[in-house]
């Protein structure tokens, strides 16, 4: 089975490290990124299984970063979570209609956070299957 | 060599041994700071893991945390304090839980009588990121701690606790002619406390101060209370406090409910204050179907809500 990587994109280094501590501990490859620039430029080149992302960070922010990874043709099939502290609901629908799978607000569980990236992942996983037999 | 040319050896001599003396400590104390800042960083490095792993492991051995004494007891302190602002759930439990077995709850309640301030706001901080239990007196108390910043640091931390019971404590705050807090902090309190505090929050519109009157209804207004439209109503047909009444219909304008398009029709036509009966009528046409003739109806409310909802939620970063 191959390895699942996630690359986690926050300028809280706390959050950082927990999230990385317990998606670690799940067998994923994690790759931490500060802020919104260096995020995009990881999600590029690593092509992750599941990009957990951070709204307000320097340089470029989530949102925008996430634009970009559903503008790109090489990125957009990527699942992609905002962790952030934005709870009202006009940002949990900006966040949406921006392209997130999925939000979950700070302060946050890292077990409901790990269930939700596993939930990510295995969607990802079937709609794989379902191309790949559909395809002739 | 003169006496006067002496004098001046002298003065110059213990002007030059000043400076040198200043420049001395100056450079000691800026190494010596920069070499504490970097131990404790060097220990937050090493103790961050450890803290971690807590919340990885089924059963984690919580007494490995308990002998530690020092810098490094205070920095274990620190460290798991800034996480539980950052967690919810069982894992933010386990990290309260051991706060609570190194003492550190029971050293925050007896640091609230201390002579210094800093020690005193920095324990109000403490109890109240933690919600620690039976915490809500000791809160309400240095609500009136005759230092301002712990006023203020008891206030947004009571705020967290989201303890229906810290409604009246809170809003008393704006009883008092002297206003110990600034208005905004109370709000966002109230506002933190949540759903729970709706019903309070509703008993106090009939407050004798017009000060809390208005604040319970601004913070109902922002939590979308349906059940308080009623309430509200009736506030907003105040003859004694039109600033009440006008609150008190930008408050059912905010509640998107069953019942709010017809309570503000009502008020539109019945209210007795003009500005109530405007407020109420923009209220009304914004809900309104678009005009056939392609007139839009005005956003600019949903925009202010929007702007005072950020103000009241930003919260923990």
């Amino acid at each position: 089975m191959n390895r699942q990587v996630a690359v986690i994109v926050d300028d809280d280094p706390d959050i950082r490290a927990m999230v990385a501590m317990k998606l670690t501990s799940a067998g994923y490859t994690v790759h931490e990124e500060v802020d919104g620039e260096a995020g995009l430029a990881a999600v590029r080149q690593l092509d992750p299984t599941v990009v957990i992302l951070d709204w307000m960070m320097p340089r470029m922010n989530g949102l925008e970063v996430l634009q970009h990874i559903r503008n790109d043709e090489s990125t957009r099939d990527i699942p992609v979570l905002l962790l952030t502290a934005r709870a009202q609901d006009d940002a949990i629908e900006r966040g949406f209609a921006a392209g997130a799978d999925d939000y979950v607000v700070k302060p946050f569980s890292p077990r409901e956070l790990l269930t939700r990236i596993d939930a990510l992942r295995l969607r990802g996983e079937r709609r794989a299957v379902v191309a790949d037999t559909s395809t002739p | 060599m003169s006496n006067f040319d002496l004098i001046l050896l002298l003065t110059l001599v213990v002007l030059v041994g000043t400076l040198l003396a200043v420049i001395g400590v100056t450079v000691f104390h800026h190494f010596w700071t920069r070499r504490r800042i970097q131990q404790r960083a060097a220990l937050a490095e090493e103790i961050r893991p450890q803290l971690m792993t807590l919340l990885l492991e089924d059963e984690p051995d919580l007494s490995l945390f308990e002998t530690e004494q020092g810098l490094r007891s205070r920095m274990i302190d620190d460290l798991a304090e800034a996480l539980i602002g950052k967690l919810r759930g069982a894992d933010r439990e386990r990290l309260v839980h051991l706060l609570d077995r190194r003492g550190a709850l029971e050293r925050a309640r007896l640091q609230l009588s201390s002579r210094r301030a800093p020690v005193r706001a920095r324990a109000v901080q403490l109890l109240g990121s933690t919600g620690a239990p039976g915490a809500l007196p000791f809160l309400a108390s240095s609500l009136h701690d005759p230092n301002r910043t712990v006023r203020e640091v008891a206030t947004r931390s009571i705020g967290r606790l989201a303890d229906p019971a810290a409604t009246g404590p809170l809003l008393a705050l704006l009883a008092t002619e002297d206003r110990p807090v600034p208005e905004h902090l109370v709000r966002m309190a109230l506002f933190r406390l949540g759903r729970p505090a709706i019903p309070e929050l509703i008993g106090e519109l009939g407050h004798r101060s017009p000060a809390v009157r208005r604040c319970a209804a601004d913070v109902l207004g922002h939590l979308g209370a349906m059940e308080a439209i009623r309430p509200l109503a009736d506030l907003a047909q105040s003859h004694e406090d039109h600033e009440a009444a006008v609150i008190a219909v930008a408050a059912i304008d905010r509640i998107d409910g069953p019942a709010t398009a017809d309570t503000l029709r009502r008020l539109a036509v019945e209210s007795s204050i003009p500005e109530a009966r405007d407020l109420a009528a923009a209220g009304v046409a914004r809900r309104s179907p678009p005009r056939a003739d392609g007139g839009a109806n005005n956003g600019a409310s949903d925009d202010v809500v929007d702007s005072v909802g950020s103000e009241l939620a930003v919260g923990n970063g």
